[in-house]
């Protein structure tokens, strides 16, 4: 325990055994968040780099991709640690990125020790979802007001309304059942398409708006964006996947789409 | 045109709820995403209003991260969603099915390029901003 009472003294550069392990896992904890929540590859080497700064380890060093990363640590003894993590499931969850972000400006400034950042980070990484009402009231609130953007009105906006919701609720209910990411992104936007046709062919309406306002949350603009920017910094291999990858996904759109738009 | 304006702000906001953003900066979305529309309006859609409207967004979410002392990537995915060319790829899609295969990749292209050409003007603004910061 006195390990404990020294570290959160007033700096953080005595390091013994059990605070390197507690800081190496703050420091692969936060990045595997990053990661996982699609944040962009620079900022979670950064994050790495300066949480290990501010815990005084000798150096670190830090290869992220998009799919996991490999970290090392310099002790001041000259040992060194190595740890390679896999980021299998990503997914788009703007606030972790930001509360990881001022987790690790805290640390850096020296206001948290590294038992409390650990237990930050393991409460954001535990914490569940949405609430799945929420995430489908807001998608369908969403692709109807798209709807109307692209010419559409007030049966367009309640048609959409409906194929956004039914679209949420049909990937949460995959989420839930632990199906693979690719399969969720080819159904989903044919599951909209088919709601929108169905009440389409029933109500009537444009057929053009809703179903251009339906697929707009499912477009590949933050992963398109997050490409350049690695790019630009020089992390070439995550931009190319994630240039496939937000590629890949506008395709599989296309497609879905006009497998649907063929049966009907 | 008072509509769509005002389509334009619920949909940023309604993504950004989706998106886990957190509730304390819907307001900053709506204002980023309604500037970009306009600026992408008022150049009258062509590649280049892409490109400014890129432009805009990555300044506009450069400050407000600097306002409310967060990071600038959870402005970017709402600030540019009123300007995803959406129409564009069910258009693509649309081709497809009518086996009109010359038009359906052409017009993929041209939905990819409207992306590529926003995510490089954001990319632009903000490296701007981190030599700013830097001098």
């Amino acid at each position: 325990m006195r390990s404990v009472d020294m570290c959160s003294s007033v700096n953080h550069v005595t390091c013994n055994e059990q605070d390197i392990n507690t800081v190496i896992d703050v420091v692969v904890t936060a990045t595997s968040i990053i990661l996982a929540c699609s944040g962009e590859t620079y900022r979670a080497e950064d994050t790495a780099l300066r949480i290990g700064r501010a815990f005084g380890l000798a150096k670190t060093e830090i290869l992220a991709f998009p799919t996991g990363f490999m970290v090392s640590f310099t002790l001041k003894d000259g040992n060194t640690i190595t740890r390679s993590i896999r980021v299998s499931e990503r997914s788009l969850w703007l606030s972790r990125i930001n509360e990881v972000n001022s987790i690790s400006r805290a640390i850096a400034d020296n206001k948290l020790t590294a038992e409390q950042a650990l237990e930050m980070l393991k409460e954001l990484q535990s914490r569940r979802d949405e609430n799945p009402l929420v995430s489908c009231l807001s998608c369908a609130l969403c692709t109807s007001a798209f709807a109307v953007m692209f010419g559409g009105e007030v049966r367009e906006f309640l048609i959409s309304f409906a194929s956004g919701f039914s679209m949420q609720f049909f990937i949460c209910f995959l989420r839930y059942v632990a199906m693979p990411s690719l399969l969720i992104s080819i159904f989903s936007p044919g599951v909209a398409t088919t709601v929108a046709l169905v009440l389409i062919k029933i109500y009537g309406g444009d057929q053009m708006s809703i179903i251009a306002g339906s697929i707009m949350p499912l477009l590949p603009g933050v992963a398109m964006t997050n490409a350049m920017r690695d790019t630009m910094r020089g992390d070439l291999i995550s931009g190319v996947a994630r240039g496939a990858e937000a590629f890949f996904n506008a395709v599989l759109v296309a497609i879905s789409v006009s497998l649907v738009l063929t049966i009907f | 045109m008072a509509i769509e304006l005002l389509a334009c702000v619920l949909g940023t906001i309604s993504l950004a709820t989706l998106l886990g953003q957190p509730r304390n900066t819907l307001h900053f979305s709506a204002i980023i995403g309604l500037c970009g529309y306009i600026v992408y309006k008022a150049l009258n859609q062509s590649f280049f209003a892409y490109f400014a409207c890129g432009l805009v967004i990555g300044v506009l979410c450069e400050i407000a991260a600097r306002i409310t002392k967060s990071v600038a990537t959870i402005y970017f995915a709402s600030g540019i969603i009123p300007m995803v060319p959406g129409l564009t790829l069910y258009r693509s899609a649309e081709y497809f099915v009518q086996k009109n295969y010359t038009s359906a990749v052409y017009t993929l292209i041209e939905a990819f390029g409207g992306i590529g050409a926003i995510a490089l003007a954001l990319t632009i603004s903000s490296l701007l901003f981190l030599r700013i910061r830097k001098n």
